[in-house]
């Protein structure tokens, strides 16, 4: 994976970005609005999930994308295009297939979205966005990724050492006595905690984010971008309608506005990283 | 003024009949370095615990304790927490959060500093501990010698006058270990920090400290520089010390190894007759080829292990941390399969593992030991060997880390083995232990068990073991007997040996040592 | 690998299996048992006349939908079968004429429930709507697919705003 510029922002741009994007994705069912958000989404996967994220798409999203679109028609008779009938007498329209077809590829957005979620905002951004919040909160968060990975590491060495004594120890067993062995050392880290002033009044957050200007510009873009998607939706400019016909607006300057705006709000990291990717490629190069 | 004072403090834990620290009288000067020694159960870490008043020990308490000239127990909690850093014996346990920079932050957030002070705090640590490189890392990743540099950076950054830790090294290799002694020595120097620490092992620590207290049953037996030790006070001493006196000699006493040699020129020295090959004896575990790697697209941790080890004797492998040894042990017991190379084992096999407390599932250590067998007979028998009469009751996670290890040892013999691994037993064990648990192994191995340890205990394998092994970069360099293996050996052997090179061939141990030159007086 | 191999099989089984289910249970058309020989006659009629008046109801997008006249199928004299149930003929009827209907089918036993006609859904204008049929001014308490016909039955299927009230109906069928 090429180093990211998006995951380099601060964790609220991150935040930002991914709310209004899924978000968005969820509710703009227009066609054009679903294939930006889709090729934004799954652009920006392959970029920071590499080959792993091809091989993922085509083994199960290709697959559900066929299944719900396949679906959608079998139950929802809305349409006036009738195309066929089914066994026990209803319809299969021409718009029930589509708009099963759009909300299969919204599922898919959705889902691709919060795959790059997962890479983005990594554990301590969550324990950051959460600090600001409610900092006990947010250290009780950085514990639980702390434990974790250890308590399954001390899962499997209990039972190694349950097999270097030549038997099967249950499942059961070995949680009885990952249970006592962690409330024992929670005793120690308790101490631990005590002894470096933890209980002491008015507790403070720490973070490595700092908030710069290409942060503050980054949000304003969202919010700028955000404003016109909004404006343009409520001003009726990005109508579109699939039952009982389908029906919207493609090419008015609203509407155009719209896609544009959307767009670039999708586009934004995706365009980050190729312009990062590009810049190194070039520089490498030159030595 | 005195960073402690402490006066007449006598504390007995409840329920107990003998107080665990008796009449205890001690001052520590601001900027002193300070090693604390004595016996397992002896009262060290309860005496530590009382300079720390958050983690004071329950009980009852007499005397009086002063910190900077204030009682300890009316001390602000911000300045107890802040001007007292503590250092528990266990690593893993001290560590609280996820990233390296979180845990530096910990303490200071805890005092409720505003982030930009926090930052510098952090960031000043790190440069003066070496951190830097690793600052944004998951801690889970990091080895055991940075998890312990990175619990003395989070205390640092508190900005404490005194350093306290229990048994910092006794989780670490020999190499982490004197990095730690290392970076103590330059706190102390450099930031004029007062430490005091408990430590078993001696070589290292006694050179860096001007004050050494020993403590036996609670009370303190010798306070004073390291050099004025009158004698091998409770077997604790560094190698050059032991042997100076061991044969009585009189005079200044050499501390560290460059003294030793020095003052070994103005003696005499009789030649030390190398040992025989002993007669060969039957192979028990046969490792030829072995190579192996935990993940597909990983390198080879193993390539190309071959060793044996023999019926009835005790067989070390040594070497530093990462370089294969508890995976070979792993292996041989058959919890991983090798991709290449041949296993060949005579009889069972069983493995005491490195933390004991992983084996233990009972209540008591009686009914961890039921749980192996119902066999009375047999009970009786391991519960003798292993010498855990008066431990029976007592619920295995109560238990003092030798006591713990035994009784892990009894839980694996009650599976007669024919061949026993162990890694890593004496991690931790005080001299006194180590000596009893040699004493059993080796009544182990005299009934013809194979006995194969890992370990990075020089000391412990020069005097007990009857064939070492070097394990380097995944293979092993050299096999051979105990005595020809240290004694070829230029850095990693024992101090004795490093003591005496040049000076006379084939001295491993300080016994070794006293004897040619108790030869040589006559 | 062994395992892996009829870790799929029955992976596959099972989806089949499933697939099997599914298709009794939704897909599968209806039992008819009416006589093709005998023929009849009746009155048929669909209409949306509740909207006229209330077209404000009606969800925006279906309005362009509703006739002006309200009528989506004028009262003329149709074929009827033998034992030939109302949805019977409601489903003959839409699918000669192109039509559009849609029904729900309780699973297995294939009692039929009809949610559309012409793309006005239940529920397009408020919780309360729906179709209804009557037979003769009356409006049964069975369902379309158990009620059969009678020679010369009018049949009227309506649209109602409030479960029936605004046709007549006294509300007990619901």
């Amino acid at each position: 994976m090429h180093r990211d510029a998006f995951s380099t922002y601060h964790p609220l741009v991150n935040l930002a970005f991914f709310v209004s994007v899924i978000g968005f994705a969820m509710f703009l069912l227009h066609p054009v609005a679903l294939g930006i958000s889709f090729v934004c989404a799954a652009g920006y996967v392959l970029c920071i999930k590499g080959k792993k994220a091809l091989r993922f798409g085509l083994i199960f999203m290709l697959p559900m994308l066929l299944f719900t679109a396949a679906m959608n028609p079998l139950f929802n008779h809305q349409g006036v295009t009738i195309v066929a009938f089914l066994p026990n007498g209803n319809p299969v329209t021409r718009e029930a297939i589509i708009y099963g077809i759009a909300a299969a590829i919204m599922l898919i957005t959705v889902i691709t979205w919060f795959a790059c979620v997962n890479a983005i905002l990594t554990g301590d951004k969550m324990v950051y966005l959460f600090g600001r919040v409610a900092p006990a909160l947010s250290l009780i968060l950085s514990m639980s990724l702390r434990f974790v990975p250890r308590f399954i590491a001390q899962a499997k060495i209990i039972s190694n050492a349950q097999k270097a004594l030549g038997r099967k120890t249950s499942p059961f067993k070995i949680l009885s006595m990952l249970v006592s062995w962690a409330l024992e050392n929670a005793i120690e880290t308790a101490d631990s905690m005590k002894a470096r002033g933890y209980g002491l009044p008015n507790r403070t957050a720490f973070s490595i984010f700092t908030f710069t200007q290409r942060d503050a510009l980054a949000l304003l873009f969202f919010a700028l971008n955000i404003a016109v998607i909004l404006a343009g939706v409520a001003a009726g400019a990005y109508r579109f309608r699939y039952f009982p016909d389908i029906q919207g607006e493609w090419t008015g300057a609203g509407t155009l506005a719209v896609f544009t705006a959307y767009f670039l709000l999708c586009a934004f990291p995706l365009f980050l990283h190729v312009k990062e990717a590009l810049y190194w490629k070039r520089t490498a190069s030159v030595i | 003024m005195e960073t402690y004072r402490i006066s007449n403090l006598t504390f007995t834990y409840p329920n107990r009949a003998a107080p665990a620290l008796d009449n205890i009288n001690l001052t520590l000067a601001q900027g002193d370095f300070c090693v604390l020694c004595g016996h397992s159960g002896g009262g060290k870490t309860t005496l530590l615990r009382h300079l720390k008043p958050a983690i004071m020990p329950h009980g009852t308490r007499e005397g009086e304790i002063l910190f900077n000239g204030t009682p300890v127990n009316d001390l602000a909690p911000r300045d107890a927490a802040a001007k007292i850093g503590y250092v528990s014996q266990n690593i893993e346990n001290q560590i609280v959060t996820d990233k390296v920079w979180h845990e530096l932050a910990f303490g200071l957030e805890s005092l409720g500093l505003p982030t930009p002070q926090i930052r510098l705090r952090t960031a000043e640590t790190a440069c003066f501990l070496g951190m830097q490189a690793w600052f944004e890392r998951d801690t889970h990743t990091l080895s055991g010698g940075q998890k312990q540099r990175l619990i003395l950076g989070s205390i640092l950054t508190m900005h404490p006058d005194v350093l306290i830790l229990d048994e910092p090294t006794s989780q670490l290799d020999p190499i982490a270990a004197e990095e730690l002694f290392t970076l103590l020595a330059k706190i102390n120097r450099e930031l004029g920090v007062t430490v005091i620490l408990t430590e078993h092992r001696p070589e290292e620590a006694f050179p860096l400290a001007n004050k050494i207290i020993v403590l036996d049953n609670g009370c303190i037996i010798y306070e004073d520089t390291p050099r004025n030790a009158p004698r091998n006070i409770l077997g604790i001493l560094p190698t050059p010390m032991r042997i100076f006196h061991g044969i009585g000699a009189s005079g200044t006493c050499p501390v560290t190894i460059k003294e030793g040699r020095k003052w070994l020129k103005t003696q005499t020295l009789k030649p030390i007759p190398p040992v025989q090959e002993p007669p060969p004896v039957a192979p028990a575990l046969i490792l030829r080829d072995i190579y192996f790697k935990y993940e597909k697209n990983a390198p080879d941790v193993l390539t190309g292990v071959s060793f044996t080890a023999n019926k009835g004797e005790i067989t070390a492998l040594l070497g530093g941390n990462g370089t294969g040894k508890s995976t070979t042990l792993a292996i041989a017991m058959g919890l991983y399969k090798p991709r290449r190379g041949k296993i060949t084992a005579h009889g069972k096999i069983t493995m005491l593992p490195q933390n004991p407390t992983t084996l233990f599932i009972g209540k008591t250590v009686q009914e961890d030991l039921h749980e192996m067998t119902q066999n009375l007979d047999e009970l009786e028998h391991i519960v003798r060997q292993c010498r855990l009469q008066h431990l029976l009751d007592i619920h295995p996670y109560d238990l003092s880390g030798g006591e713990q290890q035994r009784t892990a040892l009894a839980k694996v013999l009650l599976t007669r083995p024919q061949i026993l691994l162990l890694d890593e037993p004496t991690q931790g064990l005080d001299t006194a232990y180590k000596q009893n648990f040699a004493e059993i192994l080796r009544s182990l191995a005299n009934t013809g068990v194979a006995i194969v340890l890992v370990s990075h205990d020089i000391e412990f394998c020069a005097e007990y073991a009857d064939r070492c092994a070097l394990f380097f970069n995944g293979s092993i360099i050299t096999q051979s007997t105990t005595r020809a293996f240290f004694a070829n050996n230029h850095f990693y052997t024992t101090g004795a040996n490093r003591m005496t090179r040049g000076l006379v061939e084939n001295a491993v141990t300080a016994t070794d040592v006293i004897n040619a030159l108790q030869k040589g007086s006559l | 690998m062994k395992s892996h191999k009829t870790q799929t099989i029955i992976f596959l089984a099972l989806l089949a299996g499933t697939a099997v289910l599914f298709w009794f249970a939704f897909l599968r058309s209806p039992a008819q048992n009416f006589d093709e020989s005998k023929k009849n006659a009746v009155t048929f009629e669909i209409n949306v006349k509740n909207l006229l008046q209330n077209i404000q109801e009606l969800d925006r997008d279906k309005q362009e939908l509703v006739p002006a006249d309200g009528l989506i199928f004028p009262a003329v004299t149709v074929l009827a079968y033998e034992n030939e149930s109302v949805f019977g003929i409601l489903q003959r009827v839409t699918r000669e004429n192109r039509i559009h209907m849609a029904a729900r089918f309780t699973p297995l036993i294939g009692d039929a429930y009809v949610e559309a006609i012409h793309n006005i859904f239940e529920g397009d204008a408020g919780a309360l709507s729906g179709w209804m049929f009557s037979v003769n001014g009356e409006f049964p308490s069975v369902s379309a697919s158990a009620h059969i016909v009678q020679p010369n039955d009018i049949i009227v299927w309506a649209y109602t705003l409030d479960l029936g009230r605004d046709l007549g109906a006294n509300g007990e069928d619901w």
